[in-house]
């Protein structure tokens, strides 16, 4: 494979770095489903589960265009790398992956044009963990994306912890991001009067 | 509430990096974003000061989109330590790209040479934001030992310094550094400001 996660070595300390491409079809599909996600979010006078599962059916649609055909027995390190080179970086993530095993991966976000340009961290945000959510429940119905740190709350990365088999308490995940961002349905109500 | 959070702390680096060398400030991750608006607050309104901008933490053109007159600003230099490892273009003449965070020494360099061709009646400030994200790509000792060069060549050369270390990405070896290196420890906490 090219170079879609480049390595740095330091010492004992391996981490890899995605290499961000933007191409405009991948951002003008992810635009098209975050504002979706949104509409949504109003006509439900602001459930935040139906950005949840929009978001995730985003995911699942990207799973199945870009990643279902690399693989019918996924480990995590076998799904990170066609993620990255198929979805972050024609996005534009710009993300550090801090470790990558059999069945965790670690990243930390940096740079994330849905955040940068959308105006609306916190939709985006919940957005993406999502999407996330989606593409990896896609190729481990055991799994569970946990989300660290936030921008949107004021971090300056988005930490995400990708679990191939999710223990009882990450089971719980979802419904604990959904709370975290419960702002996101008041603000944009407030918008739309 | 933001807006009261962020004079807060505008007065409290103003005030400490006038009178110290050398301040460190250590914060939670969720309060990084009120403290870089307070810190480019800061250097904004310091024209006739020479700024260096040390960013690890995230890319130059991330910045720019969030504080988008810094590329007119003269008197403030970036490095940006992060681009080149993911790929993204330099664009910006006003910004050094380092290749790899891994590169302590070369960012040593980089820095040194940035000050050297000031006048010497020229206050010159370093912010390094942040100390904590050099650890993601570093072992620990790396990053201490840069740390204490860094600081014997900056206080050789009457440079002053903000170093950043966020709580949550630190551990205590580089806690020890430091405290053992700066002149005053800034710890903010929101019920403090």
């Amino acid at each position: 494979m090219s170079e879609s996660l480049k390595k740095i070595e330091s010492k004992d300390r391996t981490v890899w770095i995605t290499q961000p491409n933007e191409t405009e079809m991948l951002l003008k599909r992810r635009e098209i489903a975050f504002n979706v996600a949104k509409g949504k979010l109003v006509d439900s006078n602001g459930n935040i589960e139906t950005v949840m599962q929009t978001a995730e059916a985003f995911g699942r649609g990207l799973f199945e265009d870009y990643l279902k055909k690399d693989s019918n027995d996924w480990s995590m390190d076998s799904w990170v790398k066609p993620m990255v080179e198929n979805v972050f970086n024609p996005m534009g993530t710009g993300a550090t992956f801090t470790k990558i095993t059999e069945d965790e991966a670690k990243s930390l976000i940096f740079r994330c044009l849905l955040h940068e340009n959308s105006g609306e961290p916190q939709m985006a945000s919940l957005f993406t963990y999502g999407f996330l959510r989606g593409m990896l429940v896609s190729a481990f119905p055991d799994g569970e994306l946990l989300m660290g740190s936030s921008i949107a709350h004021g971090a300056p990365m988005i930490e995400f912890i990708f679990k191939a088999d999710a223990t009882g308490d990450d089971r719980i995940e979802r419904e604990r991001v959904k709370k975290l961002f419960t702002n996101v349905s008041e603000n944009l109500m407030k918008q739309n009067d | 509430m933001p807006n009261t959070l962020i004079d807060g702390l505008k007065e409290r680096i103003s005030n400490a990096i006038t009178v110290n060398q050398s301040v460190g400030i250590l914060l939670p991750g969720n309060n990084y974003s009120d403290l870089i608006q307070a810190l480019f607050e800061h250097m904004r309104s310091r024209p006739e000061d020479a700024w260096v901008y040390l960013s690890i933490t995230r890319s130059y053109d991330s910045i720019i989109k969030e504080f988008k007159d810094m590329p007119e600003k003269k008197n403030i230099k970036f490095i940006d330590c992060i681009s080149r490892a993911a790929g993204i273009p330099p664009k910006e003449p006003g910004c050094i790209y380092i290749e790899s965070p891994a590169l302590l020494e070369k960012i040593i360099l980089e820095i040194t040479d940035v000050f050297r061709d000031l006048k010497d009646d020229i206050n010159k400030y370093l912010i390094i934001d942040s100390l904590s994200s050099l650890l993601i790509y570093n072992d620990t000792s790396l990053v201490a030992e840069f740390f204490t060069h860094l600081s014997n060549r900056t206080r050789m050369l009457g440079i002053h310094t903000v170093s950043l270390v966020i709580e949550e990405e630190t551990d205590e070896g580089l806690n020890k550094t430091l405290y053992l290196k700066s002149d005053k420890i800034i710890k903010v906490r929101e019920s403090f400001i």
